[in-house]
């Protein structure tokens, strides 16, 4: 007897379909699998005859032969078993052949029957709910990534014969099997669980407006400072006062952190915007996502969210390079011999680092260094990566007298307040283009959204001369003072914002005062 | 004996390797002329000259290599003028161990003009060099020729002050005439060369070593009627421009920094120990005997029409650069209130940022 079981595997972070035909018939008793395995799917062999044979389902001594196609696609890890298995019971007959046809089935088996994680569910079953597929069977702690989809029916199971219960339409009725379901509104009412809040950081009026900036319009923003002033402080309130996610931006990001298998178990969405902050010794690897079948790395972990970079300098210049590609196109594509995949990274890129080695220039009572080292220091970072950064800031220390008498500061929440309102701005602005932010406006549509009166036009000329702004420069000051008009609540941009605008774009080398 | 062939004797002098400056002042003693001593027999020399050095003075004698070296140094435009040669600057001449030859590119300060030598640290802060700037620029209208060392800092702006006005610049090299020392200063060599001149007392790829610099500095306090230190730390270079001046009995003058500033502390010590205190271009030339006309500020407030919100961001700006958030601090101003003035301020020259979101006033 043939059957036919739908299951999936990843490409990247986007799903696909594998079919998983069984055939039983008389000949020699072997156990064959076909279909440009890995080795970790020709194991399944094993993992699934023990598995039927540990949950009361012995193999017939016939023929069995296991096809995965498209036979031409490479296949990697374990989420095959349990279809496999189902692929076999029905080919036997144990399970009635149309029962399967409406599912697709995902899922490792372990040798007692019991059905184990996988990575990549919210993928797989994004995929099939497209293709038309309604109803699922995953592994009972993966359940709830796929229960956010609306039109595919979710069944989390626990072991092999309960599946097989299942299927042969055996009701249980102590424990009748329904599909997950889950609230997602509730889901993103819990709010962001993050610590740090602005009120905790004392002065830095100017870079606190930075962040504000950075935040509302998704604007990659470098902080300079001595060491101690509380560029990772700042850092960490970023993510208080970041826009909410929206439920599409929500799942794009859980589908990578599926495929990575980062999410915690039982966890549906990921529903805050994530904050990465690699170390340092991070290779070039990490940063991109790599291996033989690439997996996402940093880059695409921040995807919607911040990459942190502390310490800019200190990182590897191979490994600074890399973000160059993904801060311009949003996505990154990594080429294999078998296959290229591209994987999202819209990502906010904020650095810190120190001005010099010893870390106080320009206080020269402190900072011995000499002007060839800061020179050196400083151009570790390239300037085509400078370039790429919107918005600078300089964080200077605040001495500690002056920490404890200090009047009430804003909290993140008049912050965020402020940034939700910009934020909504832009989408309602943008609804057309399919953008959210000030940061994804292109050259043409810079000028659709960002026209200037000839006043402020030629304000902004005379400018360019006088502090030799470059065309890049010049349209990212055009996308910040958007942002910050936004955050007026102006329709327009005026010459209040374009001056602010200006302040805030100095990550140019040359203008360090190092010649 | 032509000039030409006089020339070449000398250079062969400056261009003995192994050889120090006290040895060949002792044997010029002996021998008066560099002509005489190159041609002394090698017997005669032996009395004072030993092994060595021998052997090095007699290797040194190579007529074709110093014509080469010569023909070099033309090309490169760089002069070199000897002790007996009659461009050779006066005040050199007194010196005590002054240079045999001395190598310049660009003029030399014209006869008879009033020189004041601008030094101090080059780790100095917007104070310190703005206000060395503003000497150099305020002096160098009077006519006043501006020497320095060519290095970071305070010497760097005492140059473009100068360079700003028009003035005559002269710049003193503590390593060889071709070398450009700091490298980031190539543009500033350049427009020194232009519109004044570079000199040093050793010749060609002479690399910058630390012992030449006081040595340089000797030449610094010799070639001006005056110095001027604008910001020193307790144990600073500058100082020795200072004791070496002393020496030939310039005049010292000091500007004054903060109590407590370790970037001040030897400009105020030398203020204690006599050097005059300077806080205006008046209070130099009034010791060099021009008359006090009008009482003139550095910063002349009133003059300015400002509107109210400027008047107060100005009033909070000085000499020293300041960070934007001092500012709004100090202001009470929020940042978007804040910037249209900073950046209207600048476009009238009345502020500067010497580094990104730094403001400090224009003098």
């Amino acid at each position: 007897m043939y059957s036919k079981v739908l299951s999936g595997t990843v490409h990247g972070v986007d799903g696909c379909h594998i079919n998983v035909e069984a055939d039983v018939s008389n000949g020699l008793p072997v156990f064959d699998m076909v279909g440009y395995l890995g080795a970790e799917v020709r194991e399944a062999k094993e993992r699934v005859r023990t598995a039927l044979r540990n949950s009361g389902f012995s193999l017939p001594a016939r023929h069995i032969t296991v096809n995965l196609s498209p036979a031409n696609l490479h296949k990697e890890g374990s989420t095959f078993d349990l279809a496999i298995a189902v692929a076999i019971l029905s080919a036997m007959e144990m399970i009635p052949p149309n029962a399967v046809e409406e599912y697709v089935i995902l899922g490792e088996l372990s040798l007692n029957g019991e059905v184990r994680p996988v990575n990549g569910v919210l993928p797989m079953l994004s995929y099939a709910q497209k293709q038309g597929v309604k109803k699922a069977i995953v592994p009972a702690s993966n359940a709830l990534e796929g229960a956010v989809l609306s039109g595919i029916e979710v069944y989390g199971a626990m072991n092999l014969s309960e599946v097989v219960r299942h299927l042969s339409n055996e009701k249980d009725m102590e424990k009748p099997w329904e599909p997950v379901r889950i609230n997602v509104g509730q889901l993103f009412t819990a709010g962001a669980d993050t610590e740090a809040d602005f009120s905790e950081v004392t002065g830095q009026t100017f870079a606190k407006r930075g962040l504000e900036i950075a935040a509302a319009g998704f604007h990659n923003l470098l902080m300079v400072g001595p060491p101690g002033a509380g560029k990772s402080m700042l850092a960490q309130c970023i993510p208080s006062i970041l826009p909410a996610l929206t439920l599409d931006e929500s799942i794009e990001i859980t589908k990578i952190y599926s495929v990575k298998g980062l999410l915690k178990e039982q966890q549906a969405l990921i529903t805050s915007r994530p904050f990465r902050s690699p170390h340092h010794t991070l290779s070039s690897a990490a940063l991109s996502g790599g291996g033989g079948i690439p997996v996402p790395g940093e880059m695409s972990l921040a995807h919607n969210g911040v990459l942190f970079l502390d310490e800019l300098p200190e990182f590897k210049r191979e490994a600074l390079e890399v973000m160059r590609q993904p801060l311009e196109d949003k996505r990154l594509t990594l080429s294999r011999v078998h296959a290229s995949y591209t994987f999202p990274a819209d990502f906010m890129l904020v650095a810190a680092m120190n001005p010099c080695p010893c870390g106080y220039y320009p206080d020269r009572r402190r900072c011995h260094c000499s002007e060839s080292m800061i020179r050196r220091y400083l151009t570790k970072v390239s300037q085509p990566l400078l370039d790429r950064i919107d918005l600078c800031v300089e964080i200077t220390s605040v001495p500690v007298e002056q920490l404890r008498q200090r009047a009430r500061e804003e909290t993140s929440e008049q912050i965020q307040k402020r940034v939700a309102m910009a934020h909504e701005r832009q989408r309602k602005r943008y609804i057309k283009e399919g953008i959210l932010f000030n940061s994804q406006l292109s050259v043409s549509q810079l000028e659709r959204y960002c026209s200037l009166s000839s006043e402020e036009g030629a304000f902004l000329l005379d400018a360019v001369k006088q502090y030799q702004f470059s065309a890049r420069a010049y349209h990212r000051i055009l996308r910040v003072a958007r942002t910050i008009a936004d955050l007026a609540g102006e329709q327009r941009i005026l010459k209040e914002h374009l001056c602010e605008a200006i302040a805030y774009h100095n990550a140019n080398l040359k203008y360090w005062n190092v010649e | 004996m032509d000039r030409q062939e006089e020339l070449l004797y000398w250079l062969w002098l400056c261009n003995m390797e192994g050889v120090g400056h006290r040895t060949i002042d002792m044997l010029l003693g002996q021998y008066k002329h560099p002509r005489q001593l190159y041609q002394a027999k090698e017997s005669e020399l032996s009395c004072w000259l030993k092994g060595r050095k021998l052997t090095q003075f007699l290797k040194s004698r190579d007529m074709d290599r110093i014509k080469r070296l010569m023909e070099r140094l033309a090309k490169q435009n760089v002069r070199f003028l000897h002790r007996q040669h009659e461009d050779y600057p006066n005040s050199l001449r007194h010196l005590e161990d002054a240079p045999f030859g001395i190598y310049v590119r660009g003029a030399l300060p014209p006869k008879g003009a009033r020189s004041i030598a601008i030094v101090g640290a080059r780790q100095a802060d917007e104070y310190g060099c703005s206000v060395a700037s503003y000497f150099a620029r305020e002096l160098s209208n009077k006519g006043i020729c501006v020497i320095s060392g060519l290095a970071h800092g305070v010497d760097s702006a005492a140059h473009k002050g100068a360079i700003e006005a028009s003035g005559y610049t002269l710049g003193i090299l503590g390593c060889g005439i071709n070398i450009c020392y700091p490298k980031e200063n190539a543009s500033l060599f350049r427009a020194v060369e232009k519109q004044g001149g570079i000199l040093s007392e050793y010749g060609l790829n002479v690399p910058p070593k630390a012992g030449l610099f006081p040595l340089r500095n000797r030449l610094i306090a010799a070639m001006a009627d005056g110095i001027l230190v604008t910001q020193a730390r307790e144990r600073s270079g500058s100082l020795i421009t200072v004791d070496q001046g002393l020496e030939q009995g310039k005049d010292i003058f000091s500007v004054p920094g903060r109590i407590g500033d370790a970037l001040s502390e030897g400009c105020n010590s030398l203020i204690q120990s006599g050097a005059k205190l300077v806080t205006g271009v008046w209070d130099i030339l009034e010791e060099w005997g021009w008359e006090k006309k009008i009482e003139q500020k550095i910063l002349n407030h009133s003059d300015i029409t400002l509107v109210n919100i400027e008047k107060m961001v100005y009033s909070v700006l000085g000499f020293e650069a300041k960070y934007i958030d001092i500012i709004i601090e100090e202001t009470g101003l929020s940042v978007a209130q804040l910037l249209p003035v900073l950046i209207e301020l600048e476009q009238r020259k009345l502020i500067r940022q010497p580094r990104p979101n730094y403001y400090c006033v224009c003098v």
